[in-house]
C-alpha cells in the first residue's frame, strides 16, 4: 500500500500548531454539555416513534412510489430501465414485458426496489422520462421484521399515495 | 492514389466509393440507407459531404474517388445541411425511445447528439402510422419510427430475392409494409432487424428483454453449421441472475457471411444458456473406469481444434478407439449460407485424422464395454445395453449415464475451428467464468 502525503493546511503559526483549534472545539462542546446538564427540559428531543417529528419539509425524499396514468389509472412506468441505470446502489430490479391492453407497448412485469440497499439519492426520480417514479410519499420510516419486508414490489409501490397534490404522472 | 479529407491525405484505389473510403478510415459519416453489403440507394441524403469545385453538397455513397479529390465532412456548412436533413427525418418520428429496443444503438439518437440539438418546428400533430405490427419470422415493425431507408426492402428484394417488403403511400404517409395477405417468410428474415438503422424493426425474440447498454459483447463464430458465420455474442450477468446470452449479432466478414446470419444460427444462442445443473462425477471414478480394456470414444465434430487434439491425445494415452461422426441434415442447406453439415468443425476432424466412419464405429461399439461420449448427439437415442457410458456435456441432458462431466460451452471457451471452405477462425471466451471447467483443463487433470 502506498503512503499518501497530505499537504498541511493553514498558513499562520497558530493554525499550523493545530491544538488551539482543538481546544476551541472542545470549549463549544463543553459549553453545551454544562448547559444541557443544568437544564434537561430544554433539550430538543421527541419520543419517536410515538411522537412524530414536525419539522420535516414536504420535499423530503420519502419512500418511492410508482405513479399512475390519469386517463385510466394504469401504471405509468414503461420499463425503460433509466432509473435502474442511474441508480448508484443497483437496487432496482425490473423485468419488462409486452403490454396488450392497448394503452402502451411495454410495462414492467416485475419492479422491485430493495430499500435496504437504496441510499435515497433520488437519481431514479431524476432519470425517469415518464414521471413514473417519485419520492414524494412522505414516508420516512420503513418498518419490517425480515429483510424481505424491505423489498417493495410493483403492487406495493403503486399503492403508495403521494403527499403532493400531483397524484398522477405528469409526463406527456 | 490519394484524396484529401478534412485536409488530411488518405490513400485509396481508383474507383473506390468515397463512402467506403471514409468508413474504412473511421471518419464519421452519418448514413441511413447505405450499407456496405447492400450497396447504395441514395435516398436518405444523410451522407452529404462538401467537395471542392462542386457547387452543391454531394452524397458520399454515390461518389467515386478521383485523384486529389478534396472532401470536407466537418465544415459549418455541411453540418448545417446534415442538421436540416435530420430534422426532416425526425419530423414525424415518435421519439418513443423509452420503449424502443433500439435505444442505445440507434443512429437517430447518435446523429441527433452529433448534429441535431434543435427545437421542433412542427406546429401540426405528427402523422400517426402503425405500431407493433407483427410481420412474422420474429420481426415486429413500427412504421412511425421508420426513416424509409429501404435497407430492409433491398435485403428482401436483392439478397433473399423473396421480396416481401415494400413502401406504400406517398410523402408523410409513406410506410414500409408487407403485401396484403402476406407475411415476412424466409430463413434469413431476422437480418432486417439488424439492418434497420433505427428501431422500426425489432426482434420479437430480443424485444424488451434487456437494454443494450447492459450487454457485453464477445467475438465468436456461430456453431450452427459448417459455414462458420462470424458473430458477436451479447450477454450479461445481473445482480439477480447468472450470466445469460441474450442474442447473436452478425460480425462483418467479407469472405464468409458479409453482414448476415441465418435465423437458425441467430437463434441458436439459447443452447448456450442450458448449462448442466445436475450432479457432477468425480475424476477418480473415471480413472478407475479407464482401467478396463475395451474402450471407445466419440467426439463432437463441433469441438475446436484444441479440444479435438486434447481428446485425441487422451485417447491415445488411455488406449481408446476414437471416432467422430458428422452431423448431416440434407434438408438444412441452401445455396447461400446454410450448409448440410451442421457441425462447426468437421474439417478439423478430418485434418486431425480422426476416424469418421459410422459403420466402423458401430462395429467397434458392439464389443466394447466403456463408451466415452464427448458431447456428441449420436448416442442420444441409441440402445447401449451392458455398457458403461461416460458423458462430457455442455448442456443440460437427461441422463442415465454412468458418469457425467459438465464442461464449458463454446461461449466460455476459446479455440479455433475450420469452416466448410477451409478457413480457420478463432472464437473467444466471454467475460464471465463458467461454473464448469474447460474440456482441455479437465483432460489435463486426467493425466
Ligand atoms: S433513491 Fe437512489 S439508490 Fe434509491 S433507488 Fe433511487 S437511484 Fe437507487
Ligand atoms: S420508473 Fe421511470 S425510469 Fe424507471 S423504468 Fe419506469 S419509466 Fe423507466
Ligand atoms: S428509433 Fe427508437 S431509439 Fe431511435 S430515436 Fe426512434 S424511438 Fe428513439
Ligand atoms: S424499417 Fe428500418 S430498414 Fe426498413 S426502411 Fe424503415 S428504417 Fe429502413
Ligand atoms: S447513405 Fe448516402 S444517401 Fe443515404
Amino acid at each position: 500500500m502506498g503512503i499518501k502525503v497530505v499537504e498541511r493546511h493553514g498558513n499562520t503559526f497558530k493554525e499550523k500548531l493545530y491544538l488551539p483549534a482543538i481546544f476551541a472545539g472542545m470549549k463549544s462542546t463543553l459549553k453545551h454539555f454544562t448547559k444541557n446538564l443544568s437544564d434537561a427540559s430544554n433539550i430538543p428531543t421527541i419520543c419517536y416513534p410515538e411522537e412524530k417529528p414536525t419539522d420535516i419539509t414536504p420535499r423530503y425524499r420519502g419512500v418511492h412510489r410508482l405513479t399512475h396514468r390519469e386517463e385510466d389509472d394504469s401504471i405509468a412506468c414503461v420499463a425503460c430501465f433509466m432509473c435502474a441505470t442511474a441508480c448508484p446502489a443497483n437496487c432496482i430490479e425490473i423485468v419488462a414485458t409486452f403490454r396488450d391492453d392497448g394503452v402502451d407497448e411495454k410495462m414492467p412485469a416485475i419492479f422491485n426496489i430493495d430499500l435496504l440497499e437504496c441510499v435515497f439519492c433520488g437519481y431514479c426520480v431524476e432519470a425517469c422520462p415518464c414521471d413514473a417514479i417519485r419520492m414524494d410519499s412522505g414516508i420516512y420510516s420503513v418498518i419490517g421484521k425480515v429483510r424481505e419486508d424491505f423489498i417493495y414490489n410493483k403492487a406495493k409501490l403503486l399503492s403508495i399515495k403521494g403527499i403532493s397534490k400531483e397524484e398522477y404522472s405528469l409526463a406527456k | 492514389m490519394k484524396i484529401i479529407v478534412n485536409d488530411i491525405p488518405i490513400e485509396c484505389t481508383e474507383g473506390d466509393l468515397l463512402m467506403d473510403v471514409l468508413l474504412d478510415n473511421n471518419i464519421k459519416i452519418p448514413h441511413f440507407c447505405y450499407h456496405q453489403d447492400l450497396g447504395a440507394d441514395g435516398n436518405c441524403r444523410m451522407c452529404m459531404v462538401e467537395i471542392k469545385g462542386q457547387k452543391r453538397p454531394q452524397i458520399a455513397c454515390d461518389t467515386f474517388v478521383t485523384e486529389n479529390l478534396e472532401v470536407s465532412t466537418i465544415s459549418e456548412q455541411i453540418n448545417e445541411v446534415k442538421r436540416s436533413i435530420l430534422e426532416l427525418e425526425l419530423l414525424n418520428h415518435p421519439v418513443d425511445c423509452p420503449i424502443c429496443d433500439q435505444a442505445g444503438e440507434c443512429k437517430l439518437q447518435d446523429y441527433y447528439m452529433d448534429f441535431g440539438l434543435y427545437d421542433s418546428h412542427l406546429s401540426t400533430p405528427k402523422t400517426k402510422k402503425g405500431k407493433a405490427i407483427d410481420l412474422g419470422c420474429n420481426v415486429i415493425l413500427d412504421q412511425e419510427r421508420c426513416v424509409l431507408c429501404t435497407r430492409c426492402i433491398r435485403f428482401t428484394s436483392d439478397i433473399t430475392k423473396t421480396g416481401e417488403l415494400g413502401i406504400i403511400g406517398r410523402g408523410d404517409n409513406a410506410r414500409v409494409a408487407v403485401a396484403l395477405g402476406h407475411e415476412l417468410d424466409n430463413d434469413y428474415a431476422m437480418n432486417v432487424v439488424e439492418l434497420c438503422p433505427v428501431g422500426a424493426l425489432t426482434s420479437k425474440d430480443f424485444r424488451f428483454k434487456q437494454r443494450v447498454w447492459f450487454l457485453d459483447s464477445t467475438k465468436s463464430v456461430c456453431h450452427g453449421c459448417s459455414r462458420g458465420c462470424n458473430i458477436q455474442i451479447d450477454y450479461n450477468e445481473t445482480k439477480y441472475s447468472a450470466e445469460k446470452v441474450h442474442r447473436f449479432r452478425s460480425r462483418r466478414n467479407k469472405q464468409i457471411n458479409q453482414s448476415f446470419l441465418c435465423d437458425y444460427g441467430r437463434l441458436s444462442y439459447t443452447e448456450l444458456n442450458e448449462e448442466f445443473i445436475g450432479g457432477i462425477s468425480h475424476v477418480e471414478d473415471l480413472k478407475e473406469l479407464l482401467k478396463v480394456d475395451k474402450k471407445i470414444a466419440l467426439v463432437s465434430p463441433s469441438m475446436s481444434l484444441q479440444q479435438l487434439s486434447a481428446v485425441k491425445e487422451f485417447c491415445r494415452n488411455n488406449n481408446i478407439e476414437l471416432f467422430s461422426l458428422p452431423y448431416i441434415d440434407e434438408s438444412f442447406g441452401d445455396d447461400w449460407l446454410k450448409t448440410n453439415d451442421m457441425s462447426a468443425n468437421f474439417a478439423g476432424v478430418k485434418e486431425l485424422g480422426i476416424n469418421s466412419s459410422e459403420e466402423e464405429f458401430n462395429a467397434s461399439l458392439e464389443n466394447l464395454h466403456v463408451v466415452i461420449n464427448f458431447d456428441h448427439k449420436y448416442l442420444k437415442n441409441k440402445e447401449l445395453k451392458n455398457k458403461k457410458v461416460v458423458h462430457f456435456t455442455t448442456s443440460n441432458i437427461e441422463t442415465n449415464y454412468e458418469l457425467v462431466f459438465a464442461i464449458a460451452n463454446f461461449a466460455h471457451d476459446s479455440g479455433t475451428i475450420i469452416n466448410c471452405d477451409m478457413i480457420k477462425q478463432d472464437f473467444y471466451t466471454t467475460k464471465y467464468k463458467s461454473v464448469h471447467p474447460r474440456l482441455v483443463e479437465l483432460l489435463e487433470e486426467l493425466k
